[in-house]
């Protein structure tokens, strides 16, 4: 092997040198995802050896051709394509991989902030999450603190009546909302009853209902799907939770589909499947993977709050506890763990 | 000089660091190396030090080392922090897109959305 040279190709213009980064990618078990922006190349010979794609600032579609394999061009390729990426803006990269491949990328300067059984999210700062965590807000009443993560697109009436429950339920509310949705979401929030005791904060790059897993690597959506909210909830079992009192998570119940939804438009969010997998990786003892943050992080109880249906007694639940916590008097209902 | 803005210097090679840094309250310097058992107090000690002369208080400081010697960990440190100096030159103008990347924040001239 000659010293490849490293370089660039843009996706948008270079459709030859696309072929070969599909082809390339093939060979290592890869796809080809369609949102990257810029690849950065290693070439031997004029042949392609190397590429690692950039998509905002998730690094993806990375692989190195095995027989160029043990010579430190991944190491050669992410300094270029560290480069490149804060030439357009972005500071701290993020990826997704197998957790086979964690130790490979830490040692191209990323850490690991969570995992699931097959995949596992890391970060090229070290700092970034902690920078986040930073900027929320607490809730000053103390006692109990239920979470709740919307996307809030818009704001329905299945968002406000979640809200509504989680603040009948414990002392105070933190309701994570999409950055740019906050205003529009604190402007409704205002409204209810309850709205001292609500805190909002931003949400989007942690604190997400499931992060978009890349799918080069993962091609079933179910599997990215399932992976997407495993990291989301580990991620805020282990480094946000903790970190703001939180001791409650609130979400839809998973059978609370708006067939009888009054309201015209459509209740989207949050995702009605969340219920499921908040409480294996909330409230269980053990989450069915370890993170690889430090620290202790205990479980949080989850409440599943059904939607809105005149008879709720039409169809059976399978675990219904009365309220202990708070009177509420109306229909809604409880499930712990 | 002030970290201002988010900037790196040096590569992933072995026997160089790279060091990145972000703008911060306060300063926070993390060290990850290859040979960190061995030497990681003193890099710790040479990257403060440097950051001390620059008259850097505040920021996050990311020394990603490799094994460097210590004139070229002093070398990074000081790249990327001049670099994230608000004074130091924010763009380079004309770049084309085989020239070198800067590692410069937004230093790729914007054109139709594209850098």
């Amino acid at each position: 092997m000659t010293d490849p040279t490293i370089g660039t190709l843009d996706p948008a213009t270079d459709r030859a040198g696309l072929t070969q980064v599909r082809d390339l990618l093939a060979g290592r078990g890869l796809g080809l995802d369609p949102d990257v922006e810029v690849f950065v190349t290693a070439r031997d010979q004029g042949r392609l050896v190397g590429c690692m794609g950039l998509a905002g600032a998730v690094v993806k579609c990375t692989a190195v051709a095995e027989r160029v394999q043990g010579h430190g061009l991944a190491a050669r390729l992410m300094t270029r394509l560290n480069d490149e990426a804060m030439d357009r803006g972005h500071a701290t990269l993020r990826l997704f991989t197998t957790t086979c491949q964690r130790a490979t990328f830490e040692s191209l300067g990323f850490t690991a902030v969570a995992s699931t059984p097959r995949v596992v999210m890391m970060e090229s700062s070290p700092f970034a999450l902690a920078t986040y965590r930073r900027g929320l807000q607490r809730t000053d009443t103390g006692g109990r603190v239920a979470a709740l993560v919307l996307t809030a697109d818009p704001f329905t009436a299945q968002d406000r009546r979640l809200v509504r429950a989680a603040a009948e339920l414990v002392d105070a509310v933190q309701v994570f909302v999409p950055e740019a949705r906050l205003t529009q979401v604190r402007a409704q929030v205002d409204l209810l009853p309850a709205a001292d005791r609500i805190v909002l904060n931003p949400g989007s790059r942690y604190v997400v209902p499931r992060l978009d897993v890349p799918g080069y690597f993962l091609p079933g959506a179910a599997d990215r799907q399932e992976a997407g909210v495993g990291l989301s909830l580990q991620l805020f079992r282990v480094a946000i939770a903790p970190h703001l009192g939180i001791t409650d998570y609130v979400v839809a119940a998973p059978d609370s589909a708006p067939d009888s939804a009054p309201d015209p438009a459509p209740d989207l969010a949050p995702d009605p499947a969340a219920a499921l997998p908040a409480r294996r990786w909330l409230a269980a003892d053990t989450m069915p993977h370890p993170s690889p943050l430090p620290g202790h992080a205990p479980a949080l109880t989850v409440h599943e709050i059904p939607g809105p249906r005149p008879t709720t007694a039409s169809r059976p639940r399978t675990s219904v506890h009365p309220l202990t916590t708070r009177p509420t008097g109306h229909r809604m209902e409880l499930s712990c763990e | 000089m002030r970290i201002a803005r988010d900037a790196l210097a040096g590569t992933l090679e072995s026997s160089d660091v790279l060091v990145r840094v972000h703008p911060g309250d306060e300063l926070a310097v993390e060290i990850r190396s290859t040979v960190l058992s061995r030497y990681g107090e003193d890099i710790r000690c040479v990257v403060t030090d440097h950051l001390d002369r620059l008259g850097v208080t505040t920021g996050q400081v990311f020394v990603d080392d490799k094994g460097a010697l210590e004139f070229v960990l002093r070398a990074r440190v000081e790249g990327a922090v001049t670099r994230a100096d608000e004074d130091a030159v924010a763009g380079v103008p004309g770049r084309d897109q085989h020239a070198a990347p800067t590692g410069l924040t937004g230093a790729l001239p914007i054109v139709q959305g594209r850098p």
